[in-house]
């Protein structure tokens, strides 16, 4: 008796065993999926522990903070940024801007130049959010396309991606952009 | 079951997403720890000035105070962070965003010097309803060879 109980047992093991191999049609690589928090500007929005609100996108033919400037394409994204559970470790670490099939990261060039200009790579703060701003230098002919903008804390495996679709054609365009210092956004 | 639950609940609680921990000693509140030629403690927390340091709306910008003895120079030691045991919420230095600087006889890492004597300070901005009690935890020692001293604060 008790060798068709064990017999039982196992048939209904590897038949839950084969539903769960159904249900994850890519195996262990889903293991490393992120998780996507969808997000708009001016939506506050958090993932695990990375809290994000855009307040602005602009395109513009010049940046400029202090007495550094650039010319080309940018899209400046204005943002407030804060931790949500840790402190220990928490920094903007990845910013990418995906059009297409290509990713551009975020320009170190403003940061380079003055810390204060760029948030890109910087600690972030539990429930005091940083205000300030990160740019992208693209290809001239970005004005027609659409984009998706990531921001995650230190990479996207298995951990949350704050996904902010990007319009470019219904972006405000300006000659000049002054990149604001990074401050409190609530001093 | 009686080896793997045991082994698991081990594992989960060593390893942190591939993040290899420190060694950790414990400090009893108002109590000093020796490693190597060292000594450090007790820890204080003391209030800032939130207007003098600039610190934003709804914080409570504190002072963690670790004062060092080094006999010997041949330790290092970071900020300390702080984390509130009740929640779990974490706080490293803000002295990136605060108008703030170490006084006279304060230091935001450790000297290297032999015989010195000094406070190891840091600045964090604790949420207008943090509580307490506090595990100010400080890495000391060199390379391969480095402790987490974890003060307890509060208790």
């Amino acid at each position: 008796m008790r060798g068709w109980t064990g017999a039982a047992v196992a048939v209904v093991m590897l038949v839950c065993a084969w539903f769960v191999s159904g249900a994850t049609p890519d195996g262990e690589r889903r293991l490393e999926d992120p998780f996507i928090v969808p997000a708009a500007v001016s939506t506050s929005v958090e993932g695990r522990n990375l809290g994000i609100e855009v307040t602005s996108l602009v395109l513009a033919d010049r940046v400029s903070t202090g007495g550094w400037w650039a010319e080309g394409t940018f899209l400046v994204v204005e943002l407030d940024a804060w931790a949500v559970r840790t402190e220990s470790p928490a920094a903007l670490s990845v910013a990418n801007l995906v059009i297409g099939d290509d990713t551009y990261s975020a320009s170190e060039r403003p940061g380079d130049y003055d810390d204060d200009a760029s948030l890109a790579g910087r600690g972030l703060f539990l429930e005091h959010p940083l205000a300030g701003a990160i740019v992208f230098e693209l290809p001239a002919d970005v004005a027609t396309a659409h984009g998706t903008l990531r921001l995650a804390l230190s990479g996207e495996v298995a951990d949350s991606v704050i996904v902010v679709p990007v319009d470019f054609a219904g972006l405000e365009h300006r000659a000049e952009q002054a990149l604001p210092d990074v401050a409190w956004a609530n001093p | 079951m009686a080896v793997l639950v045991p082994a698991s609940w081990f594992a989960l609680d060593t390893i942190e997403f591939g993040l290899v921990r420190n060694p950790v000693q414990t400090v009893a509140p108002g109590d000093t720890v020796t490693v190597g030629a060292s000594r450090y403690g007790p820890v204080t927390l003391s209030p800032l000035d939130a207007g003098a340091v600039g610190a934003p709306a709804q914080s409570r910008p504190m002072l963690v105070t670790i004062p060092v003895i080094t006999e010997d120079g041949k330790s290092s030691c970071f900020g300390a962070v702080v984390t509130e045991s009740a929640s779990g919420r974490t706080w490293r230095s803000a002295s990136s965003m605060l108008r703030w600087e170490a006084g006279e006889g304060q230091q935001e890492s450790c000297s290297s010097d032999p015989g010195a004597k000094f406070d190891l300070v840091t600045p964090v901005l604790l949420g207008d309803d943090a509580a307490g009690p506090y595990e100010v935890v400080v890495s000391v020692g060199r390379e391969s060879d480095v402790l987490d001293v974890r003060f307890r604060v509060g208790d």
